[in-house]
């Protein structure tokens, strides 16, 4: 009893079981292999190989392949002509020696049974057979050689050159293989030549340099080949132009002899290679090109048909035998007395069990896969699990994300950090938290008390405006204010002045309050006003101060002042101004060209102003103007009027030595105190006596409610005490 | 205030004004729909009125213009500075970086700018004012030359200790909380008293501007009533 090996573990099993008994690996297949299927058609070694019907597979080439195949079947000559002529018998020595030197090979299996009855393995064993047998026995067996494969052997051996040899070298494998058994014949084998051609190979200067043995199997096998050279040069009559183009009709000329072309066709072949007539320079003299060197170079040169072809040796073997070949290997096969068990002999056996378990089966489709989320029961058919059913494919399990393993960590957090993190998350919780809107009482403790503040501050800054006289005394002359009053003073008449408006109309009122003095003393000094301003309501803001403070001096935009308007860019657009300030202004608030007013005139840059005066609100608008006006004016004195919420950081401008700003008036206070020194009163003196009530009364709140509040701690803390006491 | 002189615009102006000046001082009685109303008529004709400034004063006569009406050399530059302005439009249309560069500019053209100068305009020079400071001959008060010095003090201990205040690193011990030297925690405890004056100095400030303006406020309606109103009612 036969036992069968399992694939997978190697241990023997019943030749009848399916699954091994050891490891349930799956013996044989489920689906029958190509082998099985193809039972008609493969060899077995009981079998007797059959005859291979190449136009079978001639069927399945391209029509254009097809086409071109059978133009060279017209051209071949019929199998009665080949068991007529000597090559006949070189092909079946070679093909017996093939089948010889099958049966002496080892007897061992061939690794593939599938294409066993394949004519190109057939090809491939015959060859290998005959490089075999032509190494063991070059000499002793050269009469049974095949004609070409002589050639080749007497070409190897004989370094002379021969005009066979020659050819052999020059033409490559693939014109070999294109022009099939024509080409080998006419170039390899002399039988076929025609009688001119063989003259003139006789009359050849290299026929001296053949052997001569070789000499006188050329000559026998010519005597042989006559009638057929014949033929073929009758043939070569018949064959239309266009089955000629694939081989070049100079080649078939030469071989087939010109004898029985006719005229307007040599003279074409004429015309198209002259060169070839003319002797190059190279050659030497009396060398003249012999008809079987120009089909020599008409083999070598390159052929299209054959450039796709990549590997030679492959290319020989990927075509079928021609029909003739076949038909002769078969029925001579059987006539050399083969017997079907010699036959079988060369035929590969059947495979091993467990071989034929490790094949693939069946290539695996998207079908075998659809299943998977299916109703359907998927089976897997191959492989070791082959046979077992909902076995999830692997491609599935390659799909499909991993989940990332987990690595226990344990997070080391301090008191401290926790209760951070408590802190955190309740101040988050509570951002979220929405809180409604508490609905106070419309008369509540805090409405009230504002109520009050209004009204007290509202009545006490309302009466102390309605009076005219000096409740306060003014505040006292400050030396920053008298430096501005020295600067002024000492403006030539119709001096050109910068003044920048720099602050909000929110506190315009104190700025109008603070600066009108100031500008009413340059008026009366006849400056003439350049308006300039980097808040975008600046400009009007300067018309309106002027329209409502100063109505008192006339002064005509374009005549005594001009405003320019407003520069943007913040610093930069002020640094800008100050190199070049027609380019930054070139029209002024009014849509008119400023350059060339009375104000204007004469002013090339900052520099030439003769004062500058910044009136701001903002500590940070006077510091730019520090910043980057100051370092330009080249001895022009800056000054400011800032609010009274700018003061203390632009006084350390003036207080700093050297001084950054020439005069400084700060505040209500120091607007007052202008007037007073100026003697022309103005708002400042106007709100004095309500800016000082103001103060006061605020400050009486302030110390009213520290007190409240005083007492309502100790109040608290008295109860405190009491509830202490008693308990 | 002259009613005499007032046009029918100073007219309606000064009207609009005062009613306006009554919407804010409604927030008295609490927040309410009033104050709201001239809250937001005030934001709006700013922006508008911003807008209108941009356009009349910076666009047309710096841009516009010079590119339509200019010679050659101002056409160029106007086309130069035409493309950086057509790419910061794009900063409010769906392909908000191309107009990164033209803002680069801009930042970048500020922020020198103001760096450079801070450095020139305020801290050297304040620096060598407070150096100068204990120099009694260019003192401006050189007759009291213990005052100078002693101001001279103050504004240098109040510099150093408010900059020390400011000064946060500390040193970390095992079991304890980081905390700063000694020596450096007591100077900044006198820093933060000059911190607290500067910070009272500056909302003094702001009360006094803020109460001015009250002042100017109250005056204007005050003049309202008298100039405009009682004589409307004594004509009644």
């Amino acid at each position: 009893m036969t036992k069968n090996h399992c694939p997978m573990c190697g241990k023997p099993n019943p030749e009848d079981s399916e699954v091994c008994q050891f490891c349930e690996a799956r013996l044989k297949p489920l689906v029958a292999s190509s082998s099985e299927e193809k039972d008609s058609s493969s060899l077995t070694p009981e079998q007797i190989p059959s005859q291979k019907d190449s136009d079978e597979q001639e069927r399945t080439l391209p029509a254009l392949l097809q086409d071109a195949r059978n133009e060279t079947s017209n051209e071949e000559v019929s199998p009665s002509t080949y068991n007529e002529s000597a090559e006949k018998g070189a092909v079946e020595d070679w093909l017996l020696k093939l089948q010889d030197n099958l049966n002496t090979e080892d007897d061992a299996p061939s690794p593939s049974t599938e294409e066993d009855d394949q004519d190109w393995l057939q090809r491939i064993r015959a060859l290998e057979a005959k490089d075999k047998a032509s190494e063991k026995s070059p000499h002793s067996k050269k009469e049974d050689l095949p004609q070409w494969l002589s050639e080749i052997e007497a070409e190897e051996k004989e370094p002379e050159v021969t005009k066979d040899s020659l050819a052999a070298d020059l033409m490559t494998k693939e014109m070999k293989i294109t022009f099939g058994e024509n080409a080998q014949e006419d170039t390899l084998g002399q039988a076929e030549m025609p009688d001119w051609l063989k003259g003139e190979i006789e009359d050849d200067a290299l026929e001296e340099k053949l052997p001569d043995w070789l000499s006188m199997m050329n000559a026998k096998e010519a005597e042989e080949k006559e009638p057929e050279a014949s033929e073929d040069s009758l043939d070569a009559d018949l064959i239309p132009k266009e089955m000629k183009a694939p081989f070049r009709e100079d080649t078939q000329e030469e071989v087939l002899g010109q004898a029985g072309m006719p005229d307007w066709l040599k003279e074409e072949i004429k015309d198209d290679a002259p060169e070839a007539e003319q002797e190059p320079e190279w050659l030497p003299s009396g060398e003249t090109e012999t008809p079987l060197e120009k089909k020599v170079n008409v083999f070598s040169q390159p052929i299209t048909m054959d450039d796709e072809m990549e590997d030679p040796e492959e290319d020989i073997f990927a075509g079928d035998l021609p029909k003739w070949l076949t038909e002769a290997t078969s029925e001579e096969l059987a006539e050399e007395g083969l017997s079907e068990d010699a036959l079988a002999e060369i035929m590969p056996s059947e495979l091993p069990g467990w071989v034929e378990a490790m094949r693939p089966v069946k290539t695996p489709s998207q079908n075998d896969l659809e299943p998977l989320g299916g109703e359907e029961e998927y089976i897997e058919n191959s492989g070791p699990l082959a046979g077992m059913s909902n076995i999830l494919p692997v491609e599935a399990a390659i799909n499909k994300a991993q989940k990332a393993s987990k690595h226990p960590f344990k997070l080391k957090v301090t008191k401290d950090q926790q209760h951070l993190i408590a802190l955190l998350e309740s101040i988050i919780s509570n951002e979220k938290r929405t809180v409604e809107k508490q609905t106070t009482p419309f008369i509540s403790t805090q409405r009230v008390l504002r109520w009050i503040v209004g009204l007290v501050l509202f009545f006490s800054i309302g009466i102390s405006s309605l009076y005219k006289g000096t409740l306060f005394s003014y505040p006292l002359h400050k030396k920053e204010i008298l430096s501005l009053i020295e600067s002024i003073q000492a403006l030539p008449k119709e001096a050109p002045v910068l003044i920048a408006f720099d602050y909000e109309p929110a506190l315009s009122g104190e700025m109008n309050a603070i600066t009108a003095s100031i500008v009413d003393h340059l008026m009366l000094q006849g400056a003439y006003l350049t308006i300039i301003s980097t808040s975008p309501t600046g400009p009007v803001l300067a018309e309106n101060f002027l329209s409502t403070t100063q109505t008192s001096h006339y002064y005509v935009h374009g005549q005594q002042y001009v405003n320019l308007g407003y520069i943007p860019g913040g610093a930069a657009g002020l640094l800008s101004f100050v190199i070049a300030p027609q380019n930054i202004t070139p029209l002024a608030f009014n849509g008119a060209d400023p350059w060339t007013m009375q104000p204007l005139r004469g002013i090339e840059s900052i520099s030439d102003f003769s004062l500058v005066l910044v009136i701001t609100d903002d500590p940070d608008n006077a510091r730019t103007w520090v910043e980057q006006v100051q370092p330009y004016l080249a001895g022009t004195p800056l000054t400011m009027a800032v609010s009274a919420q700018a003061e203390p950081l632009v006084r350390p401008y003036y207080e700093v030595t050297p001084r950054q700003i020439a005069g400084l008036v700060a505040g209500l206070p120091g607007g007052v105190s202008y007037e007073q020194l100026t003697g022309h009163g103005n708002l400042g003196q106007e709100y004095w006596n309500a800016f000082n009530i103001g103060v006061i009364v605020t400050l009486l709140m302030l110390f009213i409610s520290g007190i409240v509040n005083v007492g309502k701690i100790l109040v608290s803390k008295g109860k405190e005490n009491e509830k202490k006491e008693s308990a | 205030m002259n009613i005499a002189t007032f046009g029918l615009a100073d007219f309606v102006g000064v009207f609009v004004g005062f009613v306006l000046t009554l919407l804010v001082f409604s927030y008295v009685l609490g927040d309410n729909a009033l104050f709201r109303v001239a809250a937001h008529i005030f934001v709006g004709v700013s922006a508008g009125y911003a807008a209108i400034i941009t356009i009349y004063d910076v666009l047309l006569p710096q841009l516009i213009y010079p590119l339509v009406y200019g010679g050659s050399e101002e056409k160029y530059l106007s086309i130069a500075l035409l493309i950086p302005s057509l790419f910061l439009f794009t900063k409010v249309t769906p392909w908000k970086r191309a107009g990164d560069w033209a803002m680069a500019i801009l930042v970048g053209i500020g922020a020198a700018a103001a760096v450079g100068g801070a450095i020139t305009g305020t801290l050297f020079p304040q620096t060598l004012g407070a150096i100068n400071s204990f120099e009694t001959s260019t003192s401006p008060n050189s007759s009291n030359i213990w005052i100078n010095l002693l101001n001279a003090g103050i504004v240098v201990l109040g510099t150093i200790s408010t900059l020390i205040f400011f000064h946060f690193g500390a040193r970390s011990k095992p079991g304890h909380a980081p905390q700063r030297l000694a020596l450096i925690e007591n100077i900044s405890k006198i820093g933060q008293l000059f911190i607290a004056t500067t910070f009272g100095v500056l909302f003094a400030g702001v009360y006094l501007a803020a109460l001015t303006a009250l002042i100017e406020r109250v005056s204007f309606l005050w003049n309202f009533i008298r100039e405009i109103g009682l004589k409307l009612l004594a004509s009644i």
